[in-house]
């Protein structure tokens, strides 16, 4: 009999993955959580302590989840001087705290920076995926290799879900991403090229891999700056840097947008992030090529928060606009969840059985899952399928989740299409005079 | 359809109290409504002078130490009303409100109110009159502090910031307009209407409007935010406040801008000469951490110890169990601390024993006793403690957003000051003396009255 949670994963491959009836399947979610709460509290040191603090010691009903969910922030919870200072043993002891991984499984013996890290923990067998915040300070999310395979048979099985995509090698690729890098959309876009587009004709943003200790650069800067050691022809050669690189990309860009616009009556792959989307439906646009016009078997990846309002507040229809009748994929979903919410024929973004969605009241505290009908309240859940690390997590989205049967005919939870970050709500209109040191000199100097 | 949970707030236009259509503002527990604006009424014409441009300051004074008296005996019940609607809308206990609006009128004392005048603009004479100077050619000239206009963005993170505003707007002689904050929406508009209680339709009454819009809302602020109408914006704290505001700066316009600050510690190895003097130190040292539960600018979050890893941590220990222990302007409760950090601070507690934790998360205090300072803001009664050889090495973690040091013992400020002001640091003080601001004195770094002042010559 395999477990729930292999029970849970192997519906990736059924052919029916969101059409579960929903008190069979909230049943196998519990026992596939009481499962994973088992297997990582054994190996996870912060669940372990926030078991411990909250006294749940086993799981009888998603309210006893609650207590268990990590914050976003505990990803990135290391001290940044681990990194500054190169105590790469300190920061893979705590690594140790928020993963299945143990110290003695990486070797960081010569390490000497981020990048050569990440690598050594790649290494080892796992896939420290990384996302970064307005902060600069990046998460690290483990992956084991089982994790991943997973990913991948989510990609070749829901690619377009309600409609799947045939795994067929037969697109031209572009990727508006670099070579490599530990992140989640990296890997994704790759494997998708390495599933649908023909072997050797794919484009790519910069055949450099993306590097972690560039992306945390600024990071890194602005707190040298704080401790008043930066100098100002420092500051001026990160900005002048930081300028070649964006004309770099753009340059990039223009390259892509010609070949696009040379073969467009062929079926293409057009994966990237959204703001690199943006820009290159403009440019093809300025280059004449309508809206509309891309050949029906083209496959277009996109995804990525409006983070800082950079796109303007349509985007998504715009992108609609261009890329109709090509074959998209539209999700919900963040790094920390295997596998989306996909979109169904109604819009709605269906939670996939692996995944056990938790609405919570604002400050993230209180259970408002009902049985029927639709709830409003902070996107939390427990994805059952993760090895790597514990899979409960509280997110920063606004979401409505309905939990009754979907327009579409299946059974719900779905989360409906109007998904705000709580932090671009507003409402708060609250003053104080007093400051973190970090807003402080970031204001200063990027105001 | 507007429900009776709503908190109702008060906006005071010209000296009265102003009873426009209510309009819906807030989001869920926090919503409330106040009055709707007429822009117009805002705004003091420049074709006249304000009301109180010539009432001599020794009548100003006067009004203020009367409204000082009136705001001790709240006879009107006006402050009793607005600390009912505060518990409401601000993130301060009520027992802390409470408390803070009990001494309110002592902003309002006649030997501070002189000490503003005579120590940031020397003396009444240039406020009332032309003083007369003499040039380096043996000529005179005259030179006069005249009344401004200014819009006040106020924080609400303390009450005592309404209470300075109409202080300092009072003294200037100007017109004032007084934007509340949604974390202090009743403080402001209760003085306000104490002191026209104290002298209805007096000119000075009549300088003041204090009302809420959205900080950042561009129909109001676009509008208002004109040199036609105001000389000044004057702006407290919130970096979004003054990164807002700074759009609308230009010639005839200016920012004057007590900007978002905070505030450091340090314990020399003197605090270890005995028991007694480490229980001082560290007593000091949750009181400057607790000032307004640390909502405060001036409240002390990390904190150095001159000495070894197990002197900071007996320092750490004692340190948070003073923390929970209710002074003047703290509770011993505080705000449970936010998810987000207990987090961070979960992870620290298993990398023992380079990070050490002292206390729990139930708002009664936490220390995080760490060999360099956390990432994280610490917030909420909680306080980094770090341990270094010398004092003189945590000149590098002082800068331009330290408002103020407290030094222990306060002996050593002599030999640290220097090197503080020049990282930027604006006030040292004996540690335990971070909480209120002695009127007279610079505040962030220059003298506020002869910042709001319009100084004219006569040449």
């Amino acid at each position: 009999m395999p477990s729930a949670r292999e029970q849970l994963r192997a519906l990736v491959r059924s052919g029916d993955t969101f059409d579960q009836p929903a008190r069979d399947l909230r049943e196998l979610q519990l026992e596939a959580a009481r499962e994973a709460f088992t297997a990582h509290r054994e190996r996870i040191p912060l669940l372990r302590t926030r078991a411990t603090e909250s006294g749940v010691h086993g799981i009888e009903s998603p309210d006893d989840l609650v207590p268990l969910l990590f914050s976003h922030t505990s990803y990135k919870s290391y001290p940044l001087s681990f990194i500054t200072g190169g105590r790469w043993d300190r920061l893979l002891r705590w690594y140790t705290t928020v993963s299945v991984v143990e110290p003695g499984d990486v070797d960081v013996e010569g390490v000497t920076d981020i990048d050569e890290w990440t690598d050594r923990v790649t290494a080892a067998g796992h896939r420290p995926y990384i996302t970064s915040g307005t902060s600069g300070k990046v998460s690290f999310l483990n992956c084991d290799a089982g994790d991943l395979r997973f990913l991948h048979d989510i990609l070749e099985n829901l690619t377009c879900w309600p409609d799947p995509l045939p795994p067929e090698p037969t697109r031209r690729g572009y990727l508006l991403a670099p070579a490599g890098g530990p992140m989640r959309s990296i890997d994704g876009y790759r494997w998708h090229a390495d599933v649908f587009a023909r072997p050797g004709e794919t484009r790519l943003l910069t055949e450099d891999p993306m590097r972690v200790s560039e992306l945390m650069s600024s990071a890194l800067l602005r707190r040298r700056m704080a401790e008043g050691t930066a100098t100002p022809q420092e500051i001026s050669s990160f900005e002048a840097a930081s300028g070649a690189r964006e004309e770099e990309l753009g340059a990039a860009v223009a390259q892509i947008v010609d070949d696009i616009a040379a073969h467009r009556t062929e079926p293409l792959l057009i994966a990237g992030m959204n703001n690199q989307q943006f820009t290159l439906i403009q440019a093809l646009r300025a280059q004449g090529v309508p809206d509309g016009s891309l050949h029906p078997d083209t496959l277009v990846l996109s995804g990525g928060g409006n983070k800082n309002g950079v796109l303007p507040d349509d985007y998504q229809q715009q992108f609609a606009a261009f890329y109709d009748g090509v074959r998209r994929v539209r999700s919900y979903g963040m790094t920390e969840l295997q596998g989306s919410c996909l979109a169904c024929e109604s819009g709605n973004y269906h939670v996939p059985p692996w995944v056990i969605p938790l609405v919570l009241d604002e400050p993230g505290e209180k259970l408002l899952n009902t049985e029927q009908g639709v709830v409003e309240g902070r996107f939390a859940f427990l994805d059952v399928s993760l090895e790597g690390r514990w899979g409960g997590l509280i997110s920063g989205d606004r979401v409505l989740v309905d939990f009754s049967p979907c327009d579409c005919g299946r059974a719900g939870p779905a989360v409906l299409p109007d998904i705000r970050r709580y932090g671009d709500l507003g409402g708060e209109d609250k003053i104080t005079c007093a400051a973190t040191l970090d807003s402080y000199v970031r204001g200063m100097i990027h105001g | 359809m507007s429900t009776t949970t709503e908190t109702e707030v008060v906006h005071v236009v010209r000296g009265e109290v102003d009873h426009g259509s209510p309009v819906a503002y807030g989001r869920a527990d926090s919503a409330f409504t106040a009055p709707a604006l007429d822009l117009d009424r805002l705004v003091w014409p420049r074709t006249e002078p304000g009301p109180a441009f010539h009432v001599p300051v020794a009548e100003i004074v006067d009004l203020l130490v009367e409204t000082g008296e009136a705001l001790k005996a709240d006879r009107e019940g006006l402050l009793a009303e607005a600390l009912d609607r505060m518990v409401r809308v601000s993130p301060l206990p009520a027992e802390v409100l409470e408390r803070a609006y009990a001494v309110l009128w002592r902003s309002f004392q006649r030997p501070g109110l002189y000490a503003q005048i005579d120590h940031e603009l020397g003396g009444a004479d240039v406020l009332d009159g032309w003083r007369e100077v003499r040039l380096p050619d043996n000529r005179t000239a005259a030179t006069r502090a005249f009344p401004p206009r200014l819009v006040h963005i106020i924080a609400g993170n303390a009450p005592g910031v309404a209470a300075m505003s109409v202080v300092r707007g009072a003294l200037t002689k100007g017109v004032n307009l007084l934007k509340l904050p949604s974390n202090d929406l009743f403080t402001a508009t209760a003085i306000l209407r104490t002191m026209a209680a104290v002298a209805p339709g007096h000119p000075v009454v009549r300088s003041f409007s204090a009302v809420y819009w959205r900080g950042g809302d561009e129909t109001v602020e676009s509008v208002l935010f004109r040199p036609q109408f105001f000389d000044k914006l004057v702006a407290w704290g919130g970096e979004a406040t003054i990164r807002g505001a700074l759009r609308y700066v230009g010639p005839g316009f200016e920012l004057v801008s007590f900007d978002p600050k905070t505030s450091i510690s340090l314990i020399g190895r003197e605090a270890f000469e005995s028991p007694e003097t480490l229980a001082r130190a560290a007593d000091a040292g949750a009181a400057d951490a607790t000032f307004f539960n640390q909502q405060a600018c001036v409240a002390s979050r990390f904190q150095f110890v001159e000495g070894s890893w197990e002197d900071a941590d007996r320092y750490a220990a004692l340190l948070c169990e003073r923390l929970g222990v209710a002074r003047e302007f703290s509770s011993a409760d505080g705000p449970r601390v936010a998810a987000e950090l207990r987090e961070e601070i979960d992870v620290l507690r298993s990398l023992t024993p380079d990070y050490r934790v002292w206390g729990g998360y139930d708002g009664r205090g936490l220390v995080i006793r760490s060999p360099e300072p956390v990432d994280f803001h610490p917030d909420g009664k909680m306080v980094n403690v770090i341990p270094v050889a010398e004092l003189s090495e945590t000149v590098a973690y002082a800068g331009v957003a330290t408002q103020t040091v407290g030094v222990y013992p306060g002996i050593r400020k002599t030999e640290l000051r220097d090197a503080l002001a020049c990282a930027g640091v604006q006030r040292v003080v004996s540690l335990g003396g971070a909480g209120g601001m002695p009127p007279g004195l610079s505040h962030d770094g220059f003298y506020p009255l002869q910042r709001l002042m319009r100084w004219v010559n006569d040449e």
